[in-house]
């Protein structure tokens, strides 16, 4: 069976700054992306995500240079999103150093974006990230970008996106991003009811070890992404493997070579 | 020197890197490059549709260079997507034709509960026993090596070759699936070896080792 994975994720700028954010708002600068995604990636990351959050909001595309050098600095498959507008920006990205891309659902119009997108990549390489806030009566789907309410239920954003040919599906609690108070854990349920064929992975809340314990034993999730876990404290996706792989969970093994 | 060929949604970045960091020369294949066997070899990458890779080889000219130098035995090694186009068809393009260096058809894998397609992440890799593969024309030891490591997936469908071609093979659905095929001169690796740390670095830098 497949590993469950650990995903460091670099929110960055235009320049190339590393931000964590809180509820989507910029919040601090930690870095720089080249010295991000080179120690998550020696820190033994299965993956890596790395989104320009400014890019759709301005219009523009992420510069290829920036991908070569994120590339460059990154030996483990990486995930790019932010600015994708049309089937030559994704392919443009896999062309600079991507092995796929992700791009935020923020209307109906993206469904028929990732349809073309996946028709040229393939499936496998195409992600797509439902953004969505919780409070006591539930969960609303949002677009980040007009900061509308989705008119679309989970379970029938999750359905047309499966018949796009969408390849994995981040699903990301913005009301608990940056956080650090775990995942969202009360979507777990739904997700099993929904029954989803494609990989899911959760975003949003990863604070310890434990919020990975908690959502990747779940057999929908096939893993789970982290920022500020990574940026502000001692846990390494390494030392996360380890402690989900005493839980029970299986986890990669990186083997003796390193 | 390595000949990458050019499937513009192919990594090549990606896979550039990972030669790169093992200190093998590479750049783009044409179809006017002169190829040496023995000293050059041809990389098919990943990452795409099979019929978007399979009609760039033929636009560009390259599916006879790559044929006529398999036939002189030069190496010819194919990843992901660039696997599945050493075969002659495919059910993700029924109407497309691979380079058919190897017998057998490109399947979706099975959807199942626990094993969801695509099939994305790090995954065991066992050798089928026997190996396929006789001593001296491929580096076997590497596969031994590769024998039980995790290595990184990103792909729905997978290569159906007759068991003469089956090198190594990974679980999916209750089956063991071919994760590398090959013969002779012609391999190809369902997974990303440049994806796959330093394992993935070793078995490339073991395959490329006298083209450098």
């Amino acid at each position: 069976m497949i590993r469950k994975r650990i995903i460091p994720v670099a929110l960055i700028d235009q320049g190339g700054r590393t931000l964590t954010s809180q509820q989507f708002c910029p919040w601090r600068t930690v870095g720089t992306v080249a010295q991000s995604v080179q120690l998550n990636s020696l820190r033994g990351a299965d993956e890596l995500v790395v989104y320009d959050i400014a890019a759709s909001r301005n219009n523009r595309l992420i510069a290829p240079e920036m991908i070569n050098k994120i590339r460059k600095f990154c030996d483990a498959p990486l995930t790019i999103g932010g600015g994708i507008c049309s089937k030559d920006s994704a392919k443009s990205y896999i062309q600079s150093g991507a092995d796929k891309v992700s791009k935020s659902i923020c209307g109906d119009h993206d469904l028929t974006l990732i349809s073309k997108i996946s028709s040229m990549l393939g499936s496998q390489s195409v992600v797509a990230q439902i953004n969505y806030m919780r409070d006591e009566t539930g969960i609303t789907i949002v677009d980040y970008l007009g900061g509308r309410k989705f008119k679309w239920s989970l379970n029938r954003i999750i359905i047309e996106l499966e018949r796009s040919g969408v390849g994995e599906i981040i699903l990301c609690c913005v009301s608990k991003d940056g956080s650090q108070s775990g995942f969202d854990e009360a979507i777990l349920p739904q997700l099993n009811d929904v029954k989803i064929g494609v990989p899911v992975l959760l975003m949003g809340g990863a604070g310890n070890p434990g919020d990975f314990v908690n959502v990747l034993g779940n057999a929908p999730v096939q893993g789970a992404l982290g920022s500020s876990v990574f940026a502000f404290s001692e846990h390494t996706p390494r030392s996360v493997r380890s402690i989900c792989r005493g839980a029970g969970i299986k986890v990669r093994d990186v083997g003796p070579h390193r | 020197m390595i000949h990458i060929v050019n499937i513009p949604s192919a990594n090549i970045v990606s896979v550039g890197a990972c030669l790169r960091r093992i200190n093998i020369r590479w750049e783009l294949l044409t179809a006017t490059t002169e190829l040496v066997p023995g000293s050059d070899a041809i990389l098919i990458p990943g990452v795409g549709a099979f019929d978007v890779g399979a009609t760039e080889i033929e636009c560009e000219n390259l599916d006879m260079v790559i044929r006529q130098f398999a036939t002189k035995g030069g190496l010819i090694v194919g990843i992901c997507l660039g696997c599945q186009l050493l075969l002659g068809s495919s059910e993700e393009a029924p109407a497309s034709t691979g380079l058919g260096l190897l017998p057998g058809v490109v399947r979706r894998l099975p959807d199942e509960i626990e094993d969801r397609v695509p099939r994305i992440g790090w995954a065991p890799t066992h050798c089928f026993v026997p190996c396929p593969i006789s001593d001296g024309t491929m580096p076997r030891a590497i596969f031994d090596e590769l024998n039980g490591h995790d290595v990184y997936f990103c792909h729905s469908y997978y290569c159906d070759v007759p068991d003469e071609h089956k090198i190594m093979g990974f679980r999916h659905a209750e089956k063991k699936l071919p994760a590398v095929i090959g013969r002779d001169n012609i391999l190809g690796f369902q997974f990303h070896p440049e994806l796959s740390g330093s394992v993935g670095s070793r078995l490339l830098a073991c395959v490329f080792g006298e083209t450098r």
